[in-house]
């Protein structure tokens, strides 16, 4: 009988084999890392905008209020009470996850998704808004022109 | 034959995509950050010159000197840049503050009433 002269292909070593599975392991698990960061990166920077956009507008109207009131007060540091010239009341609140604008129409204006435990304290004619640690890390200050103006 | 299917080029290309976005989007967050850490203290700038302004106006009220239109000189550095404008509405009780710097620009419109011969500042509300 006449064996073929087939070339027999060697095959692989099983420490070869372990090898590649051991870099395959570890190039998936760093790419898993990886696209985890990104994803998370693109979301957080995402939220991080939105919420600094919604304290910038509720900020706006707050300083708008706080700059034309006449009397200012803060009855805990989640509320504040203003007054205007004409004693219109504005109220606004701190809650969980929103800030509440209660105009002298009684219409309610809400900025929710902001996550922030925000604080009212008030030094004189100047309203404080501060936060413990990061964003914001020195106290806002609001200044009330009608106030400073009669301030002897 | 044997077809090469470049899974690892595939991949790779996959995650270099994946990064150059979240590096895009990263970027694009800085920039606007620090757009609006710029506005944020030329807005506080603005304010100063308002208060300023305010003080300007009640001291040229008393003295009689508010006549029109006045340009108030602004010292040091911001004279370059900053304006800082009083314009009486007629009867002179109400003075609206105009004040720029760079291209932003900032509002106050002042009510004042005289008393005992004294003008006193009854209303002040921020234009934007």
């Amino acid at each position: 009988m006449i064996r073929p002269n087939i070339p027999r292909r060697r095959g692989f070593l099983i420490i070869e084999i372990l090898v590649t599975i051991g870099l395959l392991v570890f190039v998936f698990a760093a790419a898993g890392q990886l696209f985890r960061a990104c994803i998370l990166a693109s979301y957080d920077s995402g939220n991080a905008a939105n919420q600094s956009s919604r304290l910038d507008s509720a900020l706006q109207i707050l300083r708008r209020d706080v700059w034309q009131s006449a009397t200012m007060q803060v009855a805990d540091p989640q509320s504040l009470e203003l007054s205007t010239a004409d004693d219109q009341k504005i109220s606004w609140r701190i809650g969980d996850e929103a800030i509440v604008r209660t105009g002298p129409d009684a219409k309610i204006t809400r900025w929710n998704g902001i996550k922030l435990k925000l604080q009212f304290a008030q030094d004189g004619p100047t309203l404080l808004i501060s936060h413990a640690g990061p964003p914001i890390e020195q106290p806002i200050s609001l200044v009330s022109q009608l106030m400073l103006a009669r301030t002897p | 034959m044997m077809h090469r299917r470049a899974f690892a080029m595939t991949f790779a290309i996959i995650l270099t995509g994946l990064v150059a976005l979240t590096l895009a989007s990263l970027g694009s967050a800085c920039f606007l950050e620090a757009r609006r850490t710029a506005a944020l203290a030329a807005d506080a700038q603005l304010r100063q010159l308002l208060l300023a302004g305010e003080i300007e106006a009640q001291s040229r009220l008393a003295a009689r000197s508010l006549s029109g239109q006045t340009s108030i000189s602004i010292p040091g550095d911001l004279a370059d840049e900053a304006t800082l404008i009083l314009r009486p509405h007629p009867g002179e009780t109400i003075i609206q503050i105009d004040a720029t710097l760079q291209r932003r620009h900032m509002s106050q419109l002042l009510t004042f009433a005289q008393t005992d011969g004294e003008w006193r500042l009854v209303s002040a509300q921020l234009l934007y």
